[in-house]
């Protein structure tokens, strides 16, 4: 009982922390709408065009636009000493680790949500696709957080190179690209490939608990 | 719970998580991602004209006719379904009749496709060129479709 | 007796007796692929072309091999805290890159004759080019964090999530219908190549192994006298 209660509490200060930084995710949701209307203009508002890109063109920016808060990911609680506290009652890194891909999924990427039907009707998808890229987008964001955990954990002490945590993570979410958008092809078998995807969300979720946690205490240590 | 048990419990559960995966992956090794569809693999499938596919199979004998300068007519078959391909363009060195090709284009109806290119498919059997003409001088030089 | 893969000061006395018969060894084995390669035959559907192979595929084996090592070096650096496997990791990972680029560039100047792209994007060729952007990756990690500790450790854990790739450059061929053609050596069955063209293609494989050998040798040499003098 006392061990579940520990787990509301770390959920509790989480949803604080998503009221006091709320402005930064809808400032992700704004670069998201303001990265499409650079590609409608870049590719001209060709209606035909758009709608046979759109799907494409939406999912990589959702990668993008995720790469953006990888640093806000461990940053804070690892400055503040808050990471080293909550061990101290008794959660063990990995524990953090998927508690906090757990919050980072609920609070940064399903916000994200509720923009993807307003970017589908800018771009004209079928509704059909609009059905496939939210549930698509449901599994891959899973994926997506996994990897912005591993990637934000290794770039804690990373105080040169910025840019290869978003490297890191636009390298792994390929797979995630291929599959997700493979569905909308002309006649994918659907069933097989959200399997696929599920299996890649499981795998993610399995190995990144333990990669982050070896970097944080990594990180800790060399503080 | 002591951090301890945390970590078996967790190694327990990352355990049961990848092997779920792995079997839902396993169960699924249809191929999904294809880069080429076989003829008829695409008349099993819903496709409207227009579309843009890959379709992948051998050259059918006897079937490579040049229209034009530059513009060629030909089958290409997996044995069991036949596609018309029209192409306007250069072949690659390598594209002959019985020979492997993958040809990317528009559907125009079921049975023909407008190429916008076309890649010569070559298989994993490399043998000197000396040798092959022996074989064929003693009949006994076969190519299999498969 | 296999001190010297996990010893530094073993490796280098090990190092400092083979070296020399080691490059003398690979510039004989090297002028002989090369005249293996000079007198096989020509293929009976690609004609010369068929020569690029004698690069192409040893170069994409190492490629592939140069990861494992490392992926195995990771695995001992991490579980048993050696630090000689980070030493060769660092020192390795070049080499892998400069073998992928090779594959890569060789592979575009074999395709564009004998099926008409230099680059399509089936499974094979995606996977490759990842591989090289992974080894690239490696290589600016190492050179990412100041700490030493962590400069280290993080690049092993990243190798080792890493080689989920190299399964899947494997068997793309064999799980996708891809424009890249199946495996024609290391089938179960017999190869699907003929014996005058697979001995230059061995010959050549063993002359490019020497080669990354003899480059990573060196390189683990300086990387040994580096740390000692820090």
């Amino acid at each position: 009982m006392f061990f579940i209660k520990k787990i509301f509490l770390f959920f509790k200060r989480e949803l604080k922390l998503f009221f006091r930084n709320i402005v930064s995710i809808f400032s992700n949701i704004l670069f998201f709408f303001l990265s499409i209307f650079i590609f409608v203009f870049a590719l001209g508002a060709d209606e035909q065009n758009l709608k046979s890109i759109g799907l494409g063109i939406i999912w990589s920016l959702l990668v993008l636009s995720s790469t953006l808060s990888l640093r806000k990911f461990y940053e804070e609680d690892f400055n503040n000493g808050v990471l080293v506290i909550i061990h101290m009652r008794g959660i063990s890194y990995e524990l953090i680790v998927f508690l906090k891909i757990l919050s980072h999924f609920l609070f940064v990427q399903v916000p994200f949500l509720i923009s993807i039907p307003v970017a589908s009707l800018l771009f004209n998808l079928p509704i059909y696709e609009v059905y496939n890229l939210i549930f698509t987008f449901i599994i891959g964001s899973l994926i997506l957080s996994c990897l912005s955990s591993m990637s934000a954990s290794m770039n804690l002490l990373n105080k040169a190179n910025f840019s290869i945590g978003g490297i890191i993570v636009l390298l792994f979410s390929v797979p995630v690209i291929i599959f997700s958008v493979g569905i909308n092809e002309v006649d994918s078998d659907f069933k097989s490939l959200i399997n696929i995807l599920i299996g890649m969300a499981l795998i993610f979720l399995g190995i990144s608990p333990w990669a982050s946690a070896a970097f944080i205490k990594l990180a800790l240590r060399n503080k | 719970m002591s951090l301890r048990f945390q970590r078996l419990v967790l190694i327990l559960i990352t355990l049961v998580i990848l092997g779920a995966a792995v079997l839902l992956i396993l169960f699924n090794t249809k191929k999904n991602i294809v880069f080429f569809y076989t003829p008829t693999e695409l008349i099993g499938k819903k496709i409207s004209s227009g579309d843009r596919v890959r379709i992948g199979g051998f050259v059918k004998n006897s079937s490579l006719k040049q229209i034009s300068l530059n513009q060629y007519e030909f089958k290409i078959t997996d044995n069991e379904n036949d596609l018309l391909v029209f192409y306007q363009g250069i072949l690659p060195d390598l594209f002959k009749e019985g020979q492997g090709a993958v040809i990317e284009g528009l559907i125009e109806n079921q049975s023909t496709i407008n190429a916008l290119s076309v890649y010569a498919k070559h298989d994993e059997n490399y043998m000197p060129a000396s040798i092959k003409e022996e074989l064929e001088k003693n009949n006994q030089w076969k190519k299999d479709y498969k | 007796m296999f001190g010297f893969l996990i010893n530094p000061s073993k490796f280098n006395k090990f190092a400092d007796i083979i070296l020399k018969p080691l490059i003398l060894l690979c510039s004989v084995i090297l002028i002989a692929g090369l005249i293996l390669v000079y007198l096989s035959p020509l293929d009976y559907q690609q004609g010369l072309t068929v020569k690029i192979m004698y690069i192409h595929v040893p170069s994409a084996w190492l490629a592939l091999l140069t990861y494992s090592i490392m992926t195995i070096y990771s695995v001992i650096g991490i579980a048993f805290k050696m630090p000689f496997s980070f030493i060769v990791n660092k020192a390795v990972a070049p080499i892998g890159a400069v073998f992928t680029l090779i594959c890569l560039i060789s592979g575009s100047l074999w395709g564009k004759p004998i099926w008409g792209t230099w680059w399509v994007w089936d499974a094979r060729l995606t996977s490759v080019a990842i591989l090289l952007l992974i080894y690239l990756i490696i290589i600016f990690l190492d050179k990412t964090f100041e700490n030493k500790e962590v400069r280290e450790k993080t690049t092993a854990i990243f190798i080792l999530i890493g080689s989920v790739n190299l399964p899947i450059i494997k068997f793309s061929v064999d799980w996708w219908n891809t424009l890249h053609q199946p495996a024609s050596v290391s089938k179960l069955s017999s190869p699907s190549i003929d014996i005058s063209m697979l001995q230059p293609l061995l010959v050549m494989t063993i002359a490019f192994s020497l080669i990354g050998l003899i480059i990573a040798i060196l390189r683990i040499k300086a990387e040994i006298l580096i740390r000692k003098n820090r």
